[in-house]
């Protein structure tokens, strides 16, 4: 392990998947009649797209950052940024992916200054919040797993970090990957063989082979 | 505790926001944030194009301005000078000190806003190094560094810049391409070292530019150096010049007087009631007309007492009837006495 402080693990009552009151988006227009409807002031047709992408927002802020810290806000101003510059979306059909691409940043950025702050002291290590990423459904071995590398990717540089998740937890291909962190497939290729190095090395299971 | 290979993440285990209270609650701020956010309009082709060819056009308009208004002659500016190193002039016959090394000036930096350095013209094709600073006019940013001579006429050191001038080609080949700040620089080092010829060659070639400001000074002092050389006629010539040059200039009353004492010497009657009476018109008040009043009274009466066979009058052939001829260029000195003045 680095000389980092190993981050804590932190148990947080989850919300309960009854608590969901907005409902998936019915498939209704594509995309790209959205984004075309959208860029004439249409708000119905920027929900209809919130609706359709914001879960997949949220997930990929969670799940990058290991917490919902922020994570709402993230998703505000990922959607806000967005609808300014929706007419830049070259291709109103990849809207997805170019939102993902907002959101990606936002998060590096947040992470970036967070890990500023605690190279200079003025910060702690954020909880792992387990039960913000692990399904309410997840058996204990895959909780255990989700807080070990959870813990072990904090230690990572932001970049590294984003695309081994994007990879491994979101379970994007690297070419969806190279486009969301906005980069080259080879540099993509790097970072995640880094952080891939990394876990191997340092990663523990907690149940031996034949105990569980 | 062993170490093994890092164990897939299935994505059953992880948590899904799709529909979740979360998204809601964000939508909430959001919808009210997008009524007051307007979007973003794209930028328009010819947006980016005009841009540039705005910037361009107000570039362009900035040098057309500059070179056209801003007068370069009247900002000096610093200059580097290279250290005590001038390559001969071009096409310079090398003489046998070139070999020598150079003597470097004891002055390092040299800060002088001399007018003359205003129409320097570089003898030197050699690239420049950068040593000493000097003030030079901003009209001539390129011009190569001054002659190791001429610095040293600056600083007042006649007999080096002389030996600087011999080892860089010589006199008559600094003269052959010097501007009239240079030439008088050049009559400066004759003067002192007692080549008086030389120093009359450079100032008639002073006088070939008429226009420069350095003319008037010219004319007066070749007056002086051919006064003292014997040559009447053309000293005369030479201050006919600088009254006509510079009319109300700090030497007009003393050349018009150094006219009078020229003709009287000649014993030209005629001449000398001339300018006498120029003299008497140009100043009424002046200090010597008396004195040449009586003095023409006195060749008056010389001359109606004496014999109509001892007037000879040895005036110059190529004198005009107002006397404001260009001095003889033909005349040289013979002799070269040494330790005059102006």
């Amino acid at each position: 392990m680095p000389p980092e402080a190993a981050p804590r693990l932190r148990l947080i009552p989850g919300s309960g998947a009854s608590a969901e009151v907005v409902k998936p988006a019915d498939p209704g227009p594509d995309d790209e009649r959205l984004v075309a409807r959208a860029l004439r002031s249409d708000l119905q047709a920027f929900e209809h797209l919130y609706r359709r992408h914001s879960g997949f927002a949220l997930n990929l802020a969670v799940r990058i950052q290991g917490s919902a810290i922020d994570a709402e806000d993230i998703v505000h101003d990922a959607f806000l940024k967005a609808s300014e510059r929706l007419s830049e979306l070259r291709e109103a059909a990849a809207f997805r992916p170019w939102l993902g691409s907002i959101v990606v940043r936002l998060v590096r950025t947040r992470l970036r200054r967070k890990n500023l702050l605690r190279s200079l002291g003025l910060a702690s290590a954020e909880p792992i919040e387990l039960d913000a990423i692990a399904s309410p459904n997840a058996d204990p071995e895959s909780r255990v797993l989700l807080a070990q590398v959870y813990s072990l990717l904090q230690t990572l540089p932001a970049d590294d970090r984003i695309a081994w998740t994007l990879r491994y937890v979101d379970h994007h291909r690297l070419e969806v990957v190279a486009k969301l962190v906005d980069c080259s497939l080879a540099t993509v290729k790097r970072r995640i063989l880094r952080a891939q190095n990394f876990l191997t090395e340092h990663f523990v299971p907690a149940f031996a082979e034949g105990e569980s | 505790m062993s170490r093994r290979r890092l164990p897939e993440i299935s994505k059953a285990a992880l948590r899904d926001y799709d529909g979740s209270e979360q998204s809601a609650a964000v939508w909430r701020r959001l919808k009210s944030d997008l009524r007051a956010h307007k979007p973003r309009e794209a930028r328009s082709p010819w947006l980016l194009v005009s841009m540039p060819a705005l910037a361009a056009v107000l570039f362009g308009s900035g040098v057309f301005v500059g070179a056209r208004f801003v007068r370069p002659q009247a900002v000096p500016v610093v200059q580097a000078e290279p250290r005590a190193h001038a390559a001969p002039a071009a096409g310079a016959v090398p003489t046998k000190n070139t070999a020598e090394p150079e003597v470097a000036s004891p002055e390092t930096k040299v800060l002088q806003t001399h007018a003359r350095r205003a129409a320097r013209v570089s003898p030197s094709a050699e690239p420049r190094s950068f040593g000493s600073l000097e003030l030079s006019p901003h009209a001539a940013p390129t011009q190569a560094p001054a002659p190791e001579w001429q610095r040293l006429v600056e600083l007042g050191d006649f007999p080096g810049a002389r030996s600087a001038l011999d080892r860089q080609g010589g006199f008559d080949v600094a003269m052959s391409h010097a501007s009239p700040s240079e030439l008088m620089s050049l009559v400066d080092i004759a003067r002192a070292s007692g080549e008086r010829g030389q120093a009359i060659s450079a100032l008639r070639q002073v006088l070939a530019h008429a226009e420069a400001p350095e003319a008037p000074l010219a004319a007066w002092t070749l007056g002086n150096l051919l006064d003292q050389a014997g040559d009447q006629p053309g000293a005369a010539q030479a201050f006919a010049l600088y009254r006509r040059l510079s009319p109300t200039g700090d030497f007009a009353e003393d050349a018009a007087a150094r006219q009078v004492d020229v003709a009287l010497r000649e014993g030209n009657l005629e001449l000398v009631t001339q300018l006498v009476e120029d003299y008497a018109r140009d100043f009424p008040h002046g200090r010597r007309l008396s004195e040449f009043r009586r003095a023409e009274r006195a060749l008056q009466g010389d001359q109606d007492a004496g014999p109509k066979s001892d007037v000879v009058h040895d005036e110059p052939d190529d004198e005009s009837d107002d006397g404001h001829t260009a001095p003889s260029t033909a005349s040289e000195p013979s002799s070269k006495p040494s330790g005059e003045a102006h």
